[in-house]
């Protein structure tokens, strides 16, 4: 009975969790190159107790789903959206590398391509530095040219397990594992890479996660009510 | 459950700048060598619930965000359409770079405005008052101006059968415009972000060129902005469904006990 109470409380706590992510990406829904985040429930371990209801240990481990966002043409020359896997490669804070799929980037005051929040963007041979004048070329492999002169080539890596990627802020993950150079990345200039969160779904969870949430909550308060009657009636005998 | 609330707090904040910038791109949808203004979106600190890779074979993390933000407004310096308006000193810069005035502190300001006029001492001025830089001066007695491509001045005068010249117009280019700072009135100032402007005169060196009797309109597409401010407005309203609901989960957890 008593777990019965614990099991309605875990699950409760559970779905709070649930929501915060729907929220987190709800609010990301316009935001460039952003990886919707999913969660899944593991149950660890279960047993049933003397009464035989069941209980469970659980956990939620969160992955990024690695979909593809919409395409959204902007013409803008240093605006790069990636049209298969992988991310490009961003110096952190830190200057450990970054991974990004939000391709909206910027020169600074000496040429230097970054993000808007100021990060590097690296090349195959270190930081891409555009000298001024002249058209700026990405080709679908990545190689930027500047008024037909050769200044760099975007780095574009993959990893085998998506598991291995940690969220950062700034749109970016960063990964214990080693990356994997992408073979033949598709670049596409003039493009960026849209949010991968389909906002209906994360309508239709939100409700969900309310009504689950109620659901629980019914159940505590039968449990409490089946055992005050417990208490009231055998005390009455 | 307070976590949700904020996230969504913050998701509306985001979008009502957005929203905020897509009314200042429509508000100049008409004005002379406007350039939109684009928001740029990022995700916040993860909080992480629980570290992966410890003790198991699942490596993945329980992670949880905690919304999004504005990190920047990006300028887009597409060039836009050239209209004709016949005007001898209206200048439109067909290509990269910035034309030149100065204030009268004799710092010096960038704009793609070229809508020019003359002074009562014949200098040729923007229309708030500000001097071309260089500084070029019209004789009185002048019938005709004539500003070739690359920039060259010449004034043809009363009774005199050959043009003169009297100076030539510069442009300016950056490697990084998006870094100007836009002090209104059309005008860009220079910081460090833009780095040190390249002066040349046009058609040279990437700069584009000069055409007279034209002016640069905005580049705002009014359609892309609707678009913007639908998808900012539904994007709100999602977030504020997600805050009644949020409210809504924490007035269950109150219920329960009776």
């Amino acid at each position: 009975m008593l777990l019965r109470l614990r099991n309605a409380a875990t699950s409760m706590a559970d779905i709070v969790h649930r929501q915060d992510r729907t929220a987190n990406n709800l609010a990301n829904a316009n935001t460039l190159g952003y990886r919707r985040d999913r969660s899944f429930t593991e149950v660890l371990r279960s047993e049933i107790d003397a009464e035989g209801s069941p209980q469970s240990d659980r956990r939620t481990v969160g992955q990024a789903d690695l979909v593809a966002g919409a395409l959204d043409p902007t013409g803008n020359p240093l605006d790069v959206a990636l049209g298969g896997e992988g991310f490009f490669v961003v110096d952190g804070p830190d200057g450990a590398p970054r991974y990004t799929r939000a391709g909206r980037f910027l020169t600074d005051a000496d040429g230097t391509l970054r993000t808007a929040n100021g990060a590097a963007v690296r090349g195959t041979n270190g930081p891409i530095r555009l000298p001024s004048g002249g058209p700026i070329l990405i080709t679908e492999g990545g190689e930027v040219t500047v008024g037909g002169q050769r200044v760099g080539t975007l780095q574009v890596v993959t990893f085998e397990d998506a598991g291995t990627l940690r969220r950062l802020d700034d749109t970016s993950f960063t990964s214990a594992a080693p990356p994997v150079a992408v073979a033949a990345p598709v670049v596409r200039q003039g493009f960026v890479e849209g949010s991968n969160v389909d906002p209906i779904r994360e309508m239709a969870d939100m409700i969900a996660h309310v009504r689950l949430y109620e659901a629980q909550q019914k159940t505590v308060q039968t449990t409490d009510a089946i055992l005050g009657q417990v208490a009231r009636d055998l005390g009455s005998f | 459950m307070l976590r949700a609330l904020r996230t969504a707090a913050l998701g509306m904040s985001a979008q009502q700048t957005s929203v905020d910038n897509t009314a200042n791109n429509l508000a100049n949808a008409n004005t002379t060598g406007f350039k939109r203004a684009t928001v740029v979106f990022q995700d916040l600190l993860y909080q992480s619930v629980q570290r992966g890779g410890e003790g198991d074979q699942r490596p993945a993390a329980m992670q949880l965000g905690s919304g999004s933000a504005i990190v920047a407004t990006q300028r887009t310096f597409l060039q836009g359409s050239l209209m004709q308006t016949g005007n001898s000193l209206d200048l439109a810069v067909n290509g990269e770079g910035f034309l030149q005035a100065r204030r009268p502190d004799g710092s010096v300001v960038y704009t793609r405005d070229g809508a020019f006029t003359l002074d009562a001492d014949g200098r040729i001025v923007t229309q708030s008052g500000l001097a071309l830089e260089p500084d070029l001066e019209v004789p009185p007695e002048t019938q005709e101006i004539q500003i070739s491509s690359d920039g060259v001045v010449r004034v043809r005068l009363q009774n005199e059968p050959d043009a003169l010249e009297i100076g030539r117009i510069e442009v300016a280019q950056f490697s990084n415009p998006a870094g100007l700072r836009s002090i209104g009135a059309n005008l860009y100032e220079q910081t460090e972000a833009s780095g040190e402007p390249q002066i040349g005169p046009p058609a040279e060196g990437g700069a584009g060129l000069l055409q007279q009797g034209f002016l640069e309109t905005s580049n705002v597409d009014v359609v892309q902005e609707m678009v913007d401010l639908i998808t900012a407005q539904r994007a709100y309203e999602m977030n504020s469904k997600m805050i009644t609901t949020s409210e809504e989960m924490l007035q269950i957890a109150n219920s329960m006990k009776r």
